[in-house]
């Protein structure tokens, strides 16, 4: 009887676990966790969410052209190492190529020459006027910034879309 | 008993007014609340434009070339200064005023007798309160003896009527900015996507609940308008010391230093100025032309006095 007793708990806790999960948008998944580059931790309450119209949570005024070009939803977090502070935000786009579409449509506005390729995605930093990078992986588009030192920034923010490209290939 | 405020006074009478005649409306912010837009101590015909490397000096400049504080703030008044602290952007990026404009505004309304000066920010980034350390403007308005706070609750708001609005009939403002005495306006000059620039009226949005409803009306421009009908700043004034000349409202953009405060109390003619320091014509950008249709403003600056200074 004990061994039922604790059998079904431990089902529940199972079930409980998995509701939350699906409760949490896909794309929050995709942010990277405590330490996951090292030193960085989560900024408490700074994680937002936008779906749709709901993106001016995240945009403001900003948002109509994330929507135009085929950002479905996108979440936010913040990062924090001492005094280096690094924002990442990640995009579910409609289609591997409406992702890849919209990092060209980035790399022209920062007028770079070339892509950084990898195995279903692309990339780029730039280093003026902030440290940002931006990256697509399937059908996921990020872009992070960081604010300090471009050298160190530069190193963080590869790290950072590193751990989201990861993150994506587990998904 | 605490002494109602003008503004307070004021959209009392006309909200009884016009409870008598038509009834009140509530909704999820309280009761209906009819504002009767501040006329401000100074004067409107002038714009004044202050030039230098500090960006504190520029204000200080500015203002006093409208006739000083002392002619806006009086002795025990409650100031209410609303800068543009939406983004977690340090200073330098340009998408948020600078902290030096807002401290120096702070300090001269205490020097003017100020009882009591409020920096209040509707935040868009999170967390709020980070972004107010993060921005520079927590820090050195709280040093300069302001009460800072992010209006992040439905319930720092009050629903207020727009009588004179177009699309939008009513809305929702920071009860602070409706009890002061005072409401100064302190925008940064920036790129907006969806509206070519940001300036003084659209800063305005910061002062509403709910974003996302002038978003998806058929007119931002409009909303915009129709906002600053209702709710009037006394003072704007416009950090140009460095704009964001490209990818705003947030950034991160290219950036130019233009070394200008505009100060007045006609906010239309101040986002004119501010329209021209981008290379556009005011006309190009739809709210100062829609508020200039409507009367809220001069957009034409041949008509205002400018003064320079610096």
């Amino acid at each position: 009887m004990r061994r039922v007793i604790i059998a079904t708990c431990i089902l529940i806790m199972v079930c409980l676990g998995l509701a939350n999960a699906a409760a949490t948008p896909g794309v929050q998944q995709l942010l990277p966790k405590d330490n996951a580059v090292k030193g960085f931790k989560v900024m408490p309450g700074s994680l937002q969410y936008g779906k749709g119209e709901g993106l001016t949570n995240i945009y403001d005024g900003g948002y109509e052209l994330y929507t135009k070009n085929g950002v479905i939803d996108a979440a936010r977090r913040m990062y924090q190492r001492k005094s280096d502070y690094v924002e990442v935000t990640v995009h579910t786009m409609k289609s591997d190529k409406a992702a890849m579409d919209f990092l060209k449509y980035w790399q022209k506005e920062n007028k770079v020459k070339s892509l950084t390729k990898s195995k279903g995605g692309a990339s780029f930093i730039v280093t003026k006027p902030s440290v940002m990078a931006y990256g697509v992986k399937g059908k996921y588009f990020t872009t992070i910034s960081a604010f300090y030192l471009p050298d160190k920034a530069r190193q963080d923010v590869k790290a950072f879309l590193g751990v989201v490209e990861k993150n994506v290939v587990r998904k | 008993m605490r002494k109602l405020s003008r503004r307070e006074f004021i959209g009392a009478a006309a909200g009884l007014g016009a409870a008598l005649v038509t009834g009140c409306s509530k909704n999820e912010a309280g009761a209906l609340e009819s504002v009767k837009p501040h006329t401000s101590r100074l004067d409107v015909k002038n714009l004044a434009v202050a030039s230098g490397k500090d960006p504190a000096k520029n204000t200080r400049a500015a203002v006093d070339a409208l006739g000083g504080m002392k002619k806006l703030v009086r002795e025990g008044d409650v100031v209410v200064i609303k800068p543009n602290i939406a983004w977690n952007r340090p200073p330098d990026a340009a998408a948020t005023t600078n902290p030096h404009v807002v401290s120096e505004l702070v300090k001269m309304c205490k020097e003017a007798g100020a009882s009591k000066v409020m920096v209040l920010e509707h935040v868009i980034d999170k967390p709020a309160e980070a972004l107010l350390s993060f921005t520079g403007i927590g820090p050195a308005a709280e040093a300069a003896g302001a009460e800072v706070r992010a209006a992040q609750n439905e319930s720092d708001y009050r629903t207020i009527s727009i009588p004179k609005g177009k699309l939008i009939k009513n809305d929702t403002c920071i009860k602070d900015i409706l009890k002061a005495d005072v409401f100064i306006n302190v925008p940064i000059a920036k790129s907006h996507s969806s509206t070519k620039l940001t300036l003084g009226m659209k800063n305005l949005m910061g002062c509403i609940w709910d974003r996302q409803a002038w978003h998806q009306s058929e007119s931002l421009d409009q909303c915009i308008v129709d906002y600053i009908t209702a709710i009037r700043p006394d003072l704007t004034v416009l950090d140009a010391n460095k704009i964001l000349l490209t990818n705003g409202p947030k950034g991160p953009g290219n950036t130019k230093n233009v070394n200008q405060v505009i100060a007045g109390a006609d906010p239309v003619a101040v986002d004119a100025y501010g329209a021209t320091l981008f290379g556009l014509k005011p006309g190009d950008v739809g709210f100062i032309k829609l508020a200039s249709e409507l009367g809220v403003g001069e957009m034409d600056l041949s008509k205002i006095s400018i003064k320079r200074v610096g």
